[in-house]
């Protein structure tokens, strides 16, 4: 149970309360929101930006990210990235769970000094992965130690 | 040990795909794999010395090897990459009138025996084993 504050398009404001402690916030009788002791539950709708965005598909919003370390081949942690492969020395494809509705418009990559992080000669961006070379100059591709990726689109 | 899945890439080598969990490897496999790419324990990964020739890799069924051969190639790139380094150093003291460490002759036959060296080895503990001029 929970209490309830619905704006209803046929009895405008309606109320309902309960002792759970919880507060649901409803549009209509769909709920949008869920205030709990634990925290504030969105809805599968999310947050809603000014240009009608939402959650997954708001432009400021990172589609995912995954921070790699190519010397020990370790995946620290990532959001929205199924796998990682390692194409070769230095190269890597970050595959995205879900697909994105778009290929990125940014990716930004932030690796260790003397490492030269570069889009690969193929693959590079689609809407299910992006793929970067890790490259010492001069040297040529190498494996880097942790190093980050952002992808946006939108 | 964890699981991960290989299989061989359009340049003849081995692509090694980490799952991060977020899925199940099974949907990881036909997602984001080729089709003949296999899920392996990754115990099976070339340890050691065959570790860090990663581009010489060759699979063979379920178990990976090193080609030698492409392994004395990928050596003798980093060799060769270091003696031009090596060397424009050595110009540029000679330019600026600074002493180098060692005389061209010496600085030559240590070249010339590291890229024998290379092309002598017969395993990778070999290559590793071999300096890069200095």
């Amino acid at each position: 149970m929970t209490t309830t504050i619905n704006a209803s398009t046929s009895n405008g404001l309606v109320t309902t309360a309960d002792t759970s402690g919880n507060l649901a916030l409803q549009a209509n009788g769909t709920t949008i929101a869920t205030a709990q002791s634990t925290g504030l539950n969105l809805a599968s709708t999310g947050l809603v930006f000014s240009d009608s965005s939402t959650q997954t598909s708001g432009k400021g919003v990172a589609k995912a990210w995954c921070n790699y370390n190519g010397n020990t081949s370790t995946i620290v942690s990532s959001y929205n990235i199924s796998s990682v492969t390692r194409i070769g020395t230095g190269i890597y494809q970050f595959n995205f769970s879900n697909t994105l509705s778009q290929t990125p418009s940014a990716v930004a990559i932030s690796g260790n000094s003397g490492y030269w992080t570069i889009v690969s000669s193929s693959g590079a961006f689609s809407s299910s992965a992006v793929t970067f070379a890790s490259y010492i100059n001069g040297t040529g591709y190498a494996d880097n130690t942790p190093f980050c990726m952002v992808a946006f689109a939108g | 040990m964890a699981q991960i899945i290989i299989y061989t890439n359009s340049n003849g080598g081995v692509s090694v795909c980490q799952p991060t969990g977020e899925l199940p490897i099974e949907e990881v496999l036909t997602k984001d794999c080729p089709a003949g790419a296999i899920i392996v324990d990754d115990s099976i990964l070339p340890q050691g010395a065959d570790a860090q020739f990663f581009d010489a890799w060759v699979l063979n069924g379920t178990t990976i090897t090193v080609n030698i051969a492409k392994a004395q190639a990928d050596r003798l790139a980093q060799f060769n990459f270091a003696a031009i380094q090596v060397a424009q150093k050595r110009q540029l003291n000679t330019l600026a009138g600074l002493p180098n460490a060692t005389d061209d002759a010496t600085f030559t036959a240590e070249l010339t025996a590291g890229r024998a060296a290379i092309a002598n080895a017969t395993t990778t503990a070999q290559l590793v084993a071999i300096n890069n001029p200095a």
